[in-house]
């Protein structure tokens, strides 16, 4: 495969073709300038003499200017003229959606429905009858009659384009997807109902989002097949599928050997919780590389990708995750390197052969097919019966939990049912792995959280191994047994979700994971046990050598989170670390407060979180109080220089 | 909306009620009897050279009309997916033509399909032929291709449009849900650029059924139109009832096919909304 998107290959054939084309369509035109110099008058060729008599004549001849004068002026005026009588009609006809509108709009274009010699004819004959000589003037209105259609036809869809995207949300409607999708349920349950959906929908929603109507219901109703007693709560997932709350794990004891000891286990764990053992790699990504041009989207990356997996892929956007993502459906062609499925090298396999299904970032749902057609469509290869395929298509709509939704038109489902619909028309085929590009991106958070158990459940009750992009870390670390979190094109690291947490191993994804505190800490002595460290902020601290990365020079970046650090009104026993701080902001989001609190021999102040204990307790700690902070020294993560 | 109501009312309502009415006269002399009768339409009827002139009308137009769609959507395509960075410039080049007289387009074909023109000349030096072929110019391939070229900018246009509303994601859905190159291009893009299509078919049939010009200036006596003998009854045999009552006909066959695209499109439209 050449390089670049795969749909967009370059087409010799078509080019060439194109060029051909063109060539037979000016060609003739060419031959008129050429013949102008032909002396002679006869069109004959070869041209035996050239000569300028033509112009020469044209110039002396006053017939010839006052028929181009002429022509100069009934032009522009029929063109100014149309515009301005075609502008109002064309404004007017799209912004009246009166029940009379399709005639009218048919009248308008009349003219360009009827062929150009009956409405000369007509005029010829109107204006005869009217007894008006034929002049300019009759000539300027035949053209208008013409014309005017054309100006119409052109401004009206513009109009209608304005009406949808600007008017409403110029009118502070506040319409957004979700209010879309929303509607879409409601009308859906309003069906169910038997009665007929409410006829202002986006009234509807809007008197939902003020709290006009009562909300009790609606998240229900929109995911009627998320029964509230089954959405498990989140600790219930296990570790490795849905991240727990920092604060639930306790303050274990964590730095970077004893964490590879922990991150065995919880491997085992997760091995054996799904029934992983053996774990095998489906997909092995080598050394491979995507540059479109001079960018180098995927620089270098190498990955295993076991059986079963979770996998997220997880950056910014421009991180080449999507890229990444779409090198292994085929979409893109790798540069270099190599991607393997199963162990076979899939450089030279072409997209609609690779063992893969994909849930693109808008579902990409056929809008000509319905949901039956949708979902059938790759089943075309297989040869089935159509007894044999519609029975297929009805088990996964059972599935996906749209029964009897087969004759459905996509524009007649909310967007979360188009989300299924794309779920089963790829699983249907029962690829070795599902690739899902960003498929929550744009629903709000509410709905993505309800939406993230489903797919962590539904990938359980087929078990395909999805490999899911997004650049929502909360989403990334919530959803997969492991991630890899990229920039700039590469890997920067392949973790479980804690180990992304608590055990960064740079400062980009402690970053991006999370809230971080960085601190810039100097070796101020070394011992056999380990280093007397000299941290900002935080004083000097001796330091255990297995906390310690391995090449630690004189300078080294250490990194804390915000609950680890502990907020005290007063000052702690000696001998625990401390220090102190003055509260310079405090937010209070809820479950938590977050405080920035600063500290001597520190620019930037700390990040602290605290859990909110019983409101009953004591009064909170407001802005500009005098705190200490205390710490375990295990908490304090030594990261790789960037 | 007023005024633009009131010059189509002018322009078109009034004239045609005239056109229709004149349809029922005939001729007297140098003026007309203004008693009404249906004696056109029964000529029109009657007389096989109308209906042969409408038959063969229809078919060049129906001819005209798949050659240039057939020829112009690969074009449309290719600058649909295949143009990137110059997509205005290969439009405006596409257009570009169609800014010219469609008059000088036509005598630009008898410059090429002239008994001593282009491809004669060539074709004689080439010594592929002894004589200048005759059945080039004033014959009906000379129409056919004559409209096929001077009507391909409304092929492209329309057909672009709908290929390039085309979402790149259907198609790479497509490709992952196992089809080949082929197969995608018939299950998915064909289907969905089939309103492109239709509005092509449109644009080009209905004016190329009743045009005059071409016909008049490279058909000869095989290749007039139906068109030809409107403008005959104006002006050389004066018998402007009789041209009325053919102009009516003619609108009214051109509406029944106009009726039958428009429900097409509207079945097309509403399966991709």
């Amino acid at each position: 495969m050449s390089e670049g998107t795969y749909i967009r290959r370059p087409n010799r054939a078509l080019g060439i073709y194109a060029v051909v084309f063109l060539v037979v369509l000016y060609l003739p035109i060419l031959f008129i300038p050429l013949f102008s110099f032909n002396q002679s008058i006869h069109v004959r060729l070869p041209i035996e003499a050239f000569s300028l008599q033509r112009y020469h004549d044209l110039f002396r001849r006053p017939d010839v200017w006052n028929a181009l004068g002429n022509s100069l002026r009934v032009g522009p005026a029929v063109a100014v003229v149309s515009t301005v009588l075609g502008l109002p009609t064309a404004r007017a006809i799209a912004r009246h959606r009166v029940p009379g509108r399709s005639a009218l709009v048919t009248f308008v274009m009349l003219p360009l429905v009827v062929a150009g010699i009956i409405f000369a004819v007509a005029l010829l004959i109107f204006v005869n009858r009217l007894g008006v000589p034929l002049s300019l003037s009759t000539v300027a209105l035949g053209h208008l009659v013409i014309c005017l259609p054309f100006a119409v036809a052109t401004l009206l869809p513009r109009f209608e384009g304005f009406d949808e995207a600007l008017v409403e949300a110029s009118a502070g409607a506040g319409r957004n997807p979700v209010d879309d999708l929303l509607a879409g349920d409601v009308a859906e349950r309003a069906a169910r109902r038997g009665g007929k959906p409410p006829a202002d929908l986006h009234g509807l929603v809007r008197r939902i989002h003020r709290g006009a109507v009562p909300v009790g219901n609606r998240t229900h109703a929109a995911h009627p097949h998320l029964d509230a007693a089954a959405v498990p709560a989140r600790g219930a997932l296990g570790p490795g599928a849905v991240h727990p709350h920092p604060a639930v794990l306790g303050r274990a004891r964590l730095c970077r050997a004893s964490d590879r000891a922990d991150r065995r286990a919880r491997d085992a764990r997760g091995r054996s919780r799904r029934a992983m053992s053996g774990a095998g790699v489906l997909i092995s990504i080598r050394n491979a590389v995507k540059a479109f041009g001079r960018l180098v989207a995927v620089d270098d990356v190498s990955l295993d990708i076991r059986q079963g997996e979770f996998f997220s892929l997880l950056g910014a956007s421009g991180s080449g995750k999507t890229t990444l993502l779409r090198m292994i459906a085929g979409l893109e062609a790798t540069t270099s390197g190599e991607i393997l499925i199963d162990g076979r090298p899939m450089s030279r396999v072409p997209p609609y052969r690779r063992p893969v299904g994909m849930v693109f970032q808008h579902y990409a749902i056929f809008p000509h097919l319905d949901v039956r057609g949708n979902i059938a469509y790759g089943l075309r290869r297989q040869g089935l019966s159509r007894a044999q395929s519609d029975a297929l298509v009805e088990e996964m709509l059972e599935l996906v939990k749209l029964p009897g939704y087969g004759a459905r038109r996509p524009n007649q489902l909310s967007g979360g049912q188009r989300r299924r619909v794309a779920l089963a028309r790829a699983l249907i085929l029962r690829p070795r792995v599902l690739l899902l590009d960003e498929p929550l991106g744009a629903l709000d958070r509410q709905l993505r959280e309800q939406m993230q158990i489903e797919l962590v459940r539904f990938q359980r009750a087929v078990g395909i191994t999805f490999v899911f992009v997004t650049h929502d870390q909360e989403e990334a670390l919530t959803l997969s047994d492991r991630v890899a979190v990229m920039a700039d094109g590469r890997v920067l690291q392949v973790d479980t979700p804690d180990g992304l947490y608590e055990a960064p191993q740079s400062r980009r994804v402690a970053g991006f994971v999370g809230t971080m505190n960085f601190l810039q800490a100097r070796v101020a002595a070394r011992s056999a046990e380990g280093a007397t460290l000299e941290i900002e902020g935080l004083g000097r601290r001796d330091i255990d050598a297995g906390c310690l990365p391995r090449h630690a020079g004189g300078a080294l970046c250490l990194a804390i989170r915000p609950e680890r650090l502990a907020l005290r009104r007063s000052a702690p026993d000696a001998g625990v670390p401390a220090v102190a701080g003055t509260v310079e902001a405090r937010v209070y989001p809820g479950e938590r407060s977050h405080y920035h609190v600063r500290v001597a021999g520190r620019d930037a102040p700390l990040a602290v979180s605290a859990q909110n204990a019983s409101r009953l307790q004591d009064a909170p700690v407001g802005e500009g109080s005098r705190v200490w902070l205390t710490w375990g020294d295990a908490d304090l993560i030594p990261l790789d220089p960037d | 909306m007023a005024p633009a109501l009131v010059v189509l009312a002018i322009g078109i309502v009034v004239p045609a009620a005239i056109l229709v009415t004149m349809s029922f006269w005939s001729r007297k002399g140098l003026g007309f009897d203004m008693t009404p009768t249906l004696a056109n339409y029964r000529r029109i009827l009657d007389e096989p050279i109308f209906g042969a002139f409408l038959a063969r009308s229809f078919t060049f137009s129906g001819i005209v009309t798949v050659l240039t769609v057939l020829l112009c959507y690969p074009m449309a395509y290719y600058v649909a997916f295949h143009v990137n960075s110059r997509k205005m410039l290969w439009i405006v080049l596409i257009t570009l033509p169609f800014w010219m007289s469609y008059l000088l387009r036509v005598f630009a074909w008898k410059v090429i399909l002239g008994y001593e023109g282009v491809i004669n000349a060539s074709l004689l030096e080439l010594g592929l032929i002894a004589e200048p072929l005759q059945v080039l110019l004033y014959s009906q391939t000379a129409v056919i291709v004559t409209l096929a070229h001077a009507w391909a900018a409304f092929a492209i246009l329309p057909m672009n449009v709908s290929l390039e509303k085309i979402d790149r994601s259907l198609l790479e859905a497509a490709t992952v849900l196992g089809d080949g190159p082929a197969t995608r291009f018939l299950r998915v893009t064909l289907p969905m650029s089939m309103p492109g299509v239709l509005a092509a078919v449109f644009l080009i049939f209905i004016p190329t059924m009743g045009d005059y010009v071409t016909p008049a200036l490279l058909g000869g006596p095989d290749g007039a139109m139906i068109g030809n003998l409107i403008q005959l009854r104006f002006g050389p045999v004066n018998n402007w009832p009789m041209g009325a009552a053919l102009s009516v006909v003619l609108a009214l066959w051109i509406a029944a096919i106009a009726a039958v695209f428009l429900v097409l499109n509207r079945t097309a439209q509403s399966r991709l909304a």
